[in-house]
């Protein structure tokens, strides 16, 4: 048929069982002759009709989903609880409990930036319209209240919001991200930069990057099943490694002045992908370099991307006991001497079908790694752009944090505050730690 | 003690969806845009193409097992598209689906 007629641009969607991937001939071949399951009928009967009957026109395009818009600004009136239930109920929640965004708290939120409440921040995907969500300072206020956010953290979420990435992505995968903060906005807010940067106890890691997925969860029905179809889920996603960098103990440049901006500027940056792991120990036998390489050489380098997290205390061996000058001479390095074998590289599954095709149409360096010996090893983090270097921590142990996460985009958190800002220092990335024996700290 | 009415709590959902805009938008499509249908698969090339999304290169070999076991008159020709599973596509299988095939099967995802 096309043979026929070369405006055959539309075709017929149909499924099959699923997943697909990992599964046994076998069991694929039982897929063929089992049921659609949009049709309920079997597959092979719904392809060969295809061919040879007349299609359905609502079968050449997805399907969207209907939604309802409720115009109504305000929830009905109902107790705490209940309203609480209804949060949950709706999805409006990460399961936890929620603060209720009444209209007195949600104002207290938008006196904390210049934004109009009406002011449009962004859009982000929703997969079962097939379309875009569009929101509002007024929609992030409410978020943020909703989060447990203090009033001065708002700036740094109407950032987040204005990148218009999802915390939590439609994928069948594990996906999950990072929410970097820098600039002087980090101290101004008490966020946590050193120890237990990542860990629960400060209330503006926490609920930052808690704003984020609700985002994700109220504005695009990110829930499992609806529109997050994530086999295994991440718990990454309750606060999104929501932390911020230690540019005070760090001996290396800050992420966001490599990225552009100055370094009086304050700045949310966004690093997302598959894996996230921690090194047990440190690297007192092998070096450092030794020790990151290892670990790069066993996760799948699908873009050739990675983000190392390290304790200051690994940056300053970095700079003093191996040279490393800058961020960037030690990204070359890994760059050149974080390998693999050929054959380990392409029997990943995602680098067989997101990288290959780049090796089939020639594109180097890939097809110069097909081209490879199965035992000969290639450096798949071969373009040190791709590596992203950031400082967080405490300096308790020198550790680190190594992922293939790629860096997504940054935003300035300037723009959205209420005055201009204020330089606060921080002698050593503690300020965000509360103090135990202070309880105005857990005011 | 007492049970106080909260009347003032904000819905947190927007209220601008966007249907139908983003990557997946389409223009109207006219019934009569679709190539005429075959009237028997006997004798016909049927182009299997794996998208090179994980597993679809074997699901596609399970449908060709099917059609030699089954329809063994029909010309089964496997093949991986060439650009990524989402995009950037070169037109060489395309055009040569249209100057040698009479049907396509394009996938799968998952």
């Amino acid at each position: 048929m096309v043979q026929e007629d070369r405006k055959a641009g539309y075709v017929p969607f149909l499924y099959t069982p699923h997943p697909v991937i990992g599964m046994s001939d076998e069991a694929l071949d039982g897929y063929v002759v089992g049921k659609n399951p949009d049709t309920g009928r079997p597959v092979i009967e719904d392809i060969i009709d295809n061919f040879t009957k007349p299609v359905d026109p609502a079968k050449l395009k997805f399907k969207a989903a209907v939604v309802e818009e409720d115009k109504t600004e305000y929830l009905k009136p109902d107790t705490e609880d209940n309203l609480q239930q209804l949060f949950y109920e709706q999805g409006w929640t990460d399961g936890l409990p929620i603060i209720l965004p009444t209209q007195e708290r949600v104002d207290r939120m938008l006196a904390a930036t210049c934004a109009a409440p009406e002011e449009i921040v962004g859009e982000m995907m929703r997969f079962d319209i097939r379309g875009t969500v569009q929101y509002t300072v007024k929609n992030v206020a409410t978020i943020a209240v909703m989060a447990g956010a203090k009033p001065e953290y708002f700036p740094v979420i109407l950032a987040v919001a204005a990148t218009g990435l999802e915390a939590i992505q439609s994928s069948t995968s594990n996906w999950s991200a990072m929410l970097l903060v820098n600039g002087p906005i980090r101290n101004e807010i008490g966020m946590n930069s050193g120890i237990g940067a990542f860990s629960p106890g400060n209330m503006a890691n926490a609920s930052i990057g808690r704003a984020w997925t609700l985002m994700s969860t109220c504005w695009v029905d990110m829930r499992p099943g609806k529109n997050m179809w994530s086999s295994l889920g991440s718990s990454l996603n309750y606060n999104n490694n929501c932390c911020a960098e230690n540019e005070e103990a760090s001996v290396w440049e800050p992420f966001h002045v490599q990225k552009g901006f100055r370094k009086d500027e304050s700045v949310v940056s966004i690093f997302r992908g598959w894996v996230f792991v921690n090194s047990a120990g440190s690297a007192s036998v092998r070096s450092i370099g030794e020790e990151m390489c290892l670990q790069l050489s066993t996760i799948p380098p699908t873009n050739g991307t990675a983000t190392i997290v390290m304790d200051p205390g690994i940056a300053r061996m970095l700079k003093e006991n191996y040279g490393f000058t800058k961020k960037e001479d030690f990204a070359r390095w890994l760059s050149e001497n974080a390998k693999m074998p050929a054959e380990r590289f392409w029997g990943y599954d995602h680098v067989d079908w997101m990288v290959k095709p780049l090796a089939l149409q020639g594109i180097e360096p890939y097809a110069s790694f097909l081209r490879a010996k199965p035992d000969e090893q290639i450096t798949p983090y071969f373009d040190p752009q791709r590596i992203n270097i950031v400082v967080v921590g405490g300096d308790t142990n020198p550790l680190w944090k190594i992922s293939e996460y790629g860096y997504a985009r940054s935003e300035s958190v300037d723009k959205w505050r209420a005055k201009p800002a204020e330089t606060d220092e921080c002698a050593d990335g503690t300020c965000g730690i509360p103090d135990p024996y202070d309880p105005a700290d857990y005011e | 003690m007492a049970i106080t009415l909260l009347d003032n709590v904000l819905s947190p959902v927007p209220h601008s969806l966007t249907a139908n805009k983003g990557i997946f938008s389409a223009a109207a499509l006219a019934k009569e845009s679709l190539a005429k249908r075959l009237d028997t698969l006997d004798g016909k090339t049927i182009y299997l193409v794996d998208i090179g999304y994980g597993g679809s290169y074997k699901f596609m070999q399970a449908l060709e097992r099917w059609f030699q076991r089954n329809m063994p008159s029909v010309n089964v020709v496997r093949r991986r598209k060439p650009g990524s599973a989402f995009m950037d596509d070169s037109q060489e299988l395309w055009e040569e689906i249209k100057a040698k095939g009479h049907a396509a099967v394009i996938g799968v995802a998952g």
